[in-house]
């Protein structure tokens, strides 16, 4: 299982390919479908109604939104809704009792209330001394500084922020690089929908045994070379001192090249030029990244750092392809290099180590501490389970140590405007060390040690939100390149906010303005569940349609506890389509290796069989941590047939059932498995709370009047 | 459009504002079109659509959603208009299966169109022509991501058949000629 991420997911980006071209954004299909649905361009009497409502709008815009006119909304809907808010109504009376006590028909309640109260809020309110004034929340300025190059593909790498603390160097960069050239060496139907790879730096040789790695699953056998193979290592000195570690943000994709520290990655950026791009107009797409670099030890004394940055190649990850293996480079190389220095003053202001720290929800503070480009905590989070616990394959495809990361929570940071700042990444922290967790299943508490980057700034205060886990993203995790977002229906567990001025963190109620709720910790339901297997068997994932090794499959996976493991040889997964059955994947004697056990291949030198319509193997390090029963993992992979896919390659009808038999008596043991898997995942994951909420989740967008507080 | 752009309006820019409407006029009026056909509810359903943003863009609290949300904003107006125009209006917008394909007919490109539903006209205007995301789609036509990709693909391949159709028309009737 350790290395399983490398093996099975370095081509995350191979998935999607026969869907994506079924749909795939090309400029010819935009140009005649926008040719003939009339569209493409409005006609003159409707840019004449555009002009006009423009001179008819008031001279004045409505102000900010205020953030809590939603809230007092809500709340003069009088009595019904005080039932249901009440708790809500008295958080928020404490916080902001000029709020509740201005609110017709119940405001006469809170001033009654707020009456016992010390006066705190006399006519003209003390309020906070906004720290710009004082100079506090002022940064060193940076002058941007650009590096040329004269290459075909790329043209001006930017250091548009640096900014350090004395012991790192933030660096915020972006590249410009001719879209249509860089996607010459993809093939964007190997990416998942919507997925544009990185371009990537490697600082220093450590990506070498990674590269070595790499080399021989495409050239297996021979020797890697990294001279010969061109490769030429970038590098980073600091005052003289050459930079040897890198902590930038990763990209769970590409594991694989950051794990080292040794990667700097450059992220395809969103901008209005991709539709210039995608209707003919040449265009230069925006990569951008924040690299965190260490400064080497003998620096950090100085005041000011001379950085020089030599990047003599750049590695465009998107060529990982099937045809590559042919006799081209795993990726591609480009050979735009960039060279420059810039001076970079150290700031080391602005560190602090707060105190008075609040518990909420059962989650405690014991120690946090922040610099502008850094939050650190330890908390006490309840201990939910284990992610092996469920028998769940959560991060499993992601490599990692899994089945021992405590099931449960993951943190966000944003501003108190909401506007998120740093999103913990569930699948990667555990396996990078960002996010430590102890957990003791017996004390019911887990230690959870989080360490966030963030833009470096200065702040007044910060946000700090845990969320239980989202069962979607579990178990879609590969969609989601790992980052949980689908913040519009996790509920939260705690949330602080950091008086950053003060030094203090406190309890808040700002995810209230989201729509969220916040369930009871004693009563929540999302304590993982170890489920109920059937006939000793948990049908741990069916994905119904993914691209494997260049075919539309479907991927079963089946966790299966020791003592009917001797009868696995016998089983049979059974697909239909309709009535009619149409594929049958066998599972092998895995012990047998001969010639009647044909080995695949597909996944290296894992044993994997071809066995009927697809492919078969079994894993037997599948720990659940549940009882330190040492389950084992099945897996089916069954191609669909030729006539069911269209001329995109895309599936017509995916598989209406799966039954897993035993192959010799034609008996089922386990009859439609999606439909067991989908029953196993809702009962341990959740209880019924999630479920109310994905519909509260999924019915908003029929609600006319809520078009802006849902993006919310 | 800049994130900065939107917080600028929401603060009370207007020239932030019509920039920022100016910029998406285009989108605005082909997701309506994509519902409404006729040009003059197109246009009174943007203008309404741009009046509410003007209101409303205040409540927008995260930035990088404005695209998404001003669409919302213009599919609302639409639905507003027909409801107020039928009566009625059904905000089932897309049933998750069944529709028909019949392949069988000879249809030119402008009955293939016809023949697509409102619900994938919308779809492939905002996929193919406004830039957005399948994930946004999804999200603000309320159905399944697997839905809008359905939809994409079959309405990608209807026009791939009529476009395919109506040249081996020309080609034969250039060949008669």
């Amino acid at each position: 299982m350790k290395n399983r991420g490398k093996r099975f997911t370095p081509p995350a980006p191979r998935r999607e390919k026969a869907v994506r071209q079924g749909y795939r954004r090309d400029p010819e299909f935009c140009g005649f479908l926008a040719k003939e649905l009339e569209m493409e361009a409005p006609p003159e009497s409707f840019s004449k109604a555009m002009r006009r409502v423009y001179a008819e709008l008031p001279r004045d815009m409505p102000v900010r939104h205020y953030p809590f006119r939603s809230a007092m909304k809500s709340l003069a809907t009088v009595a019904v809704l005080l039932v249901v808010f009440g708790v809500s109504l008295l958080g928020a009376n404490s916080v902001y009792p000029q709020l509740t006590e201005s609110l017709p028909g119940v405001g006469m309640l809170f001033k009654a209330m707020n009456g016992a109260k010390p006066e705190e809020t006399p006519d003209t309110p003390e309020l906070p001394v906004p720290l710009v004034a004082e100079g506090k929340l002022a940064m060193p300025e940076f002058e941007p500084v650009t590096l040329s190059c004269q290459g075909d593909i790329l043209k001006d790498l930017t250091v548009e922020n640096a900014w350090s603390d004395g012991e790192k160097l933030y660096l915020h960069m972006s590249l410009l690089a001719l879209e249509s050239q860089l996607q010459t060496l993809s093939r964007p139907g190997d990416m998942p929908y919507g997925y544009i790879p990185p371009v990537l730096f490697f600082l220093t040789d450590a990506y070498r045994d990674v590269a070595a790695e790499i080399f021989q699953e495409y050239y297996p056998g021979e020797e890697f070379d990294d001279k010969a193979a061109g490769y030429q290592w970038s590098s980073i000195s600091i005052n003289g001192q050459k930079v040897e570690s890198v902590m930038e943000t990763r990209d769970p994709a590409y594991l694989q090249y950051t794990e080292t520290d040794s990667a700097l990655a450059l992220h395809y950026e969103e901008t209005e030029d991709r539709v210039l791009a995608k209707e003919g107009i040449q265009a230069f797409a925006r990569y951008t990244g924040n690299w965190v670099l260490e400064v080497p030890q003998e620096a950090r004394d100085a005041d000011v750092f001379s950085v020089s940055l030599n990047l003599p190649q750049l590695f465009y990850a998107g060529v990982i392809a099937p045809e590559m293996r042919e006799g081209g480079e795993p990726m591609a190389i480009l050979e735009d290099a960039f060279q420059g220095d810039f001076t970079v003053e150290a700031d080391r202001s602005g560190a602090l180590e707060l105190e008075a720290l609040q518990a909420d929800n059962k989650v405690e503070i014991t120690q946090m501490s922040y610099t502008p480009a850094e939050l650190t905590a330890t908390l006490n989070v309840p201990f939910l389970g284990y992610c092996g616990y469920s028998l769940l394959p959560p991060a499993g495809y992601h490599g990692g140590p899994v089945p021992q990361k405590p099931y449960g929570m993951y943190a966000v940071v944003s501003g108190e405007d909401g506007t998120v700042l740093a999103s913990q990444n569930i699948w990667d922290d555990s396996a990078t060390q960002r996010t430590a967790y102890e957990a003791d299943r017996l004390s019911g508490y887990q230690r959870m040690k989080l360490r966030v980057n963030l833009s470096p700034e200065k702040r007044q205060s910060l946000v700090l939100t845990l969320y239980y886990f989202d069962p979607e993203e579990v178990k879609f995790a590969m969609d989601s390149a790992g980052i949980p977002a689908g913040d519009l229906v996790n509920p939260v567990a705690a949330e602080f906010t950091l008086d950053l001025a003060e030094g203090t963190a406190a309890p808040s109620v700002n995810y209230e303005k989201q729509g969220l709720v916040k369930p009871d910790a004693e009563m929540s339901p999302y304590i993982l569940h170890h489920p109920e297997l059937q006939e000793g068997i948990y049908v741990q994932g069916v994905t119904e349609d993914i691209l494997f090794a260049d075919q539309r499959v479907s991927w079963i996976s089946l966790c299966v506890r020791p003592d009917r493991l001797p009868w696995v040889q016998d089983w049979a997964l059974q697909c239909y389509i309709g009535d009619e059955l149409v594929q049958t994947v066998y599972a092998c004697d895995v012990q047998d290796d001969s010639a009647y056990n044909e080995r695949s291949g597909a996944l290296g030198d894992l044993a994997v069989y071809n066995s009927g319509s697809g492919l078969f193997w079994r894993e037997e390090s599948g720990q659940s941590n549940y009882e330190d029963d040492d389950y084992a993992h099945l897996h089916f992979i069954v191609e669909y047939p030729e006539w069911d896919l269209d001329s995109y390659g895309g599936v017509l009808s995916s598989f209406s059932r799966m039954d897993l038999v035993d192959a010799a008596t034609g008996q089922v043991i386990l009859a439609d498995l999606r439909g067991i898997n989908r029953a196993l995942l809702e009962e341990t994951l959740c209880g019924s709370l999630y479920k109310e909420l994905e519909e509260g989740n999924r019915s908003w967008a029929g609600e006319s009047e809520g078009a802006a507080s849902d993006y919310n | 459009m800049s994130e900065r752009m939107v917080k600028k309006a929401q603060n009370g820019d207007k020239d932030a504002f019509l920039t920022l409407m100016r910029e998406n006029e285009l989108a605005m009026y082909r997701t309506a079109k994509a519902i409404l056909h006729r040009e003059d509810d197109v246009e009174d359903a943007v203008q309404e659509a741009v009046c509410r943003a003007f209101y409303k863009i205040g409540d927008l609290r995260q930035p990088r959603y404005f695209k998404t949300w001003i669409t919302r904003v213009v599919i609302n107006c639409c639905y507003d208009l027909l409801r107020d125009q039928r009566g009625i209006v059904s905000l089932e917008l897309l049933p998750e299966t069944g529709y028909e394909e019949d392949r069988d007919a000879a249809l030119d490109v402008r009955e293939s169109l016809a023949a697509l539903g409102e619900n994938d006209r919308l779809i492939l205007t905002l996929y193919y022509l406004n830039d957005l995301s399948v994930r946004d789609v999804a999200k603000l036509l309320g159905i399944s991501e697997g839905a809008v990709k359905q939809r994409l693909v079959h309405g990608r391949r209807r026009f791939k058949e009529a476009y395919e159709m109506r040249e081996q028309e020309r080609r034969a009737v250039s060949y008669e000629k």
